[in-house]
């Protein structure tokens, strides 16, 4: 469904008055996988290894350097903004941050389900946008009574549910989710990546996963690749990487992991 | 929102009862009296007459006593009379007002519908050729003292090119002119201070919109609103104008105080008969009354616009309503 190949983004550093660049970041240096439909594709890698980069490349937010994402077998780079939009969708990692703290839950949920909908008479689609939402909200697990109340109003799961909803209001086949639960409480993380895999299951959605903690990724994922410095540098299913990693950073990665923490969320 | 309303108002109490000590003190501290000025040009009064002036102005009085007589008039906005004519205070500085907000209001107009546009485009276009332009104006208006531009402008465009008149609000034959050139004349006249008492102002608010601006665009919701698959146009208005608007106002009211002090500078080069000019005047003849009348005036205004930005700030704010 969606192939990545041989993904490039190089960030320029620039330095003194008249911004000569001086050298590149190499974020993303030339990776290439593959998720297949019904898929938990996982990214993991420590933080600054070109994950987030990787995601934004996905979703159309940054212009790759070198390479090309199809989805479907159609480049991305040639689809239109609420095409890809219509197809890929992302979950931010931090919840505080992505949801616009001017706008109502209505507004927020509402307006991807608007710029979806092309109905005509707008009294219609009011009435629809709105039934919508409510949907949407029940969906994720949220009170549909919240329309008209604000981003700040709400803890950090029940932000990230939002995001999770407006994902959803676009009807997308696959879901980047960077990071989505490594900046909540651990008994909250539970329940979000619990909704995940039943929105999955209930609509057929594929996920990249991006994430740092690999007992998320176990949780979660069927794949998995490891990313170090720009680079996937191991991959398999996760009874391979896992039970028997190959690299040395996959070992020094999986030693890091504190078992306490792996009973809690299990 | 009424209740934050009623509360921003009560907060401003304490407020002018600082201010209108503050202004008594230092009045009443600096060198010279009004005695001085009126009979310090001949050396025959005597200390005796002298005495005489001082117990009719009641300068005779402790310090206290005096604050708290002028203190209780002041609730009833009655300033006392002027030592120079012996015109009532509020109503010179009443005749004045109208002037003063003309230019103010004119300036922050200016400020705000040339400055936010400004900024807002140099920062969506970050290092186009319009952004980088407007970085050298920037430049210029931080550098240039206000003052000189003034002086400059005037010999410009009131001497050399004979354009525009370079003081006062009316021409000699005002009353004989028609209504639309009545209102041509002041125009013509409103056009130098207005443009120098704002120019501060438009460099530097157009610099704090573009930041503000870039400092928006660079948030997450605003990748969010792009991920939703809107247009770039619907990004820019809708989801990043607004939040970065909210700074700018409060910049704006706060930069009210700056306007008006700015006033007794332009209004005085400009001979632009408002309370800043008034105020000047009253200083240089160590008239009490007005000077305390213009100032606690400045100080009312001043409060006045920053509630007023407040309320707005609170208005867009969805965050603020709530507390
Ligand atoms: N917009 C950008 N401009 C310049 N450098 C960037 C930008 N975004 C990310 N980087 C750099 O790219 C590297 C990878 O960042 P990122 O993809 O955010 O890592 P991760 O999500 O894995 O923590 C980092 O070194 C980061 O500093
Ligand atoms: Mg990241």
């Amino acid at each position: 469904m969606l192939k990545v190949d041989n993904l490039k983004k190089y960030f320029p550093v620039e330095r003194g008055v008249f911004r000569r660049v001086v050298d590149y970041v190499r974020a993303v240096d030339g990776i290439s996988f593959e998720i297949k439909k019904g898929e938990v594709f996982a990214l993991v890698g420590e933080s600054g290894c070109g994950k987030t980069t990787t995601a934004k490349l996905i979703v159309g937010l940054f212009e790759p350097t070198d390479g090309k994402v199809f989805f479907h077998g159609k480049d991305i780079s040639l689809l239109k903004r609420k095409e890809l939009a219509r197809k890929i969708q992302i979950i931010f990692q931090d919840p505080f941050a992505s949801l616009n703290p001017r706008l109502t839950i209505g507004t927020i949920v509402g307006e991807a389900v608007k710029h979806r909908l092309e109905a005509t008479d707008e009294k219609v689609k009011t009435k629809k946008i709105k039934k919508e939402t409510r949907e949407l909200l029940n969906r994720v697990g949220l009170p549909v009574n919240i329309l008209n109340e604000y981003p700040h109003q709400f803890s950090g799961g029940q932000r990230q549910r939002i995001g999770i909803a407006r994902a959803l209001a676009m009807q997308p086949e696959l879901i980047v989710a960077d990071e989505p639960v490594s900046s909540l409480d651990i008994s909250v993380q539970a329940q979000i990546l619990n909704l995940l895999l039943d929105l999955r299951d209930s609509l057929e959605l594929s996920y990249l996963l991006i994430a740092h903690d690999l007992n998320v990724v176990r949780f979660l994922a069927d794949r998995v690749a490891v990313m170090y410095q720009g680079k996937i540098v191991e991959r398999g299913s996760i009874r391979n990487v896992y039970e028997d990693p190959r690299h040395s950073y996959t070992k020094k990665l999986l030693e890091a992991i504190p078992t306490l923490e792996t009973e809690t969320i299990k | 929102m009424l209740e934050y309303i009623v509360r921003r108002l009560l907060f401003m109490i304490p407020l002018l009862l600082g201010i209108t000590i503050i202004t008594f003190v230092v009045v009443h501290l600096s060198p010279g009296g009004p005695a001085d000025m009126l009979t310090g040009l001949s050396p025959k009064v005597s200390a005796e007459a002298k005495a005489r002036l001082h117990s009719l102005y009641g300068l005779d009085k402790p310090l206290h006593v005096q604050y708290w007589l002028w203190l209780s008039r002041l609730v009833r906005f009655d300033f006392g009379r002027s030592f120079k004519d012996g015109r009532l205070v509020i109503i010179k500085i009443l005749e004045r007002l109208p002037a003063t907000l003309l230019l103010n209001v004119l300036s922050l107009l200016l400020i705000f519908f040339i400055a936010l546009p400004i900024g807002i485009i140099s920062a969506v276009r970050q290092d186009s050729f319009f952004d980088k332009g407007m970085t050298v104006f920037v430049f210029l208006g931080f550098s240039v003292p206000a003052f000189w531009l003034a002086l400059l402008l005037m010999v410009l465009f009131g001497v050399v090119l004979g354009w525009l008149p370079i003081s006062g609000m009316h021409s000699v034959n005002f009353p004989y002119f028609s209504f639309w050139g009545k209102l041509w004349d002041i125009i013509k006249h409103l056009i130098l201070p207005v443009f120098v008492s704002a120019f501060g102002g438009l460099a530097y608010l157009s610099r704090y919109s573009r930041t503000s601006m870039l400092e928006v665009l660079r948030q997450d919701y605003i990748r969010t609103a792009r991920a939703k698959g809107l247009s770039e146009k619907k990004v820019i208005y809708r989801h990043a104008l607004r939040n970065a608007l909210i700074p700018i106002v409060t910049l704006l009211g706060l930069s009210l105080p700056a306007l008006i002090g700015g006033g007794f500078i332009f209004e005085t080069i400009f001979a632009w008969p408002g309370m800043g000019r008034l105020g000047y005047q009253a200083i240089m003849a160590r008239d009490y009354p007005v000077i305390m009348g213009v100032g606690v005036i400045a100080a009312l205004l001043t409060l006045l616009g920053n509630l007023i930005a407040d309320i707005t700030y609170a208005f867009i704010d969805p965050r603020i309503r709530y507390r």
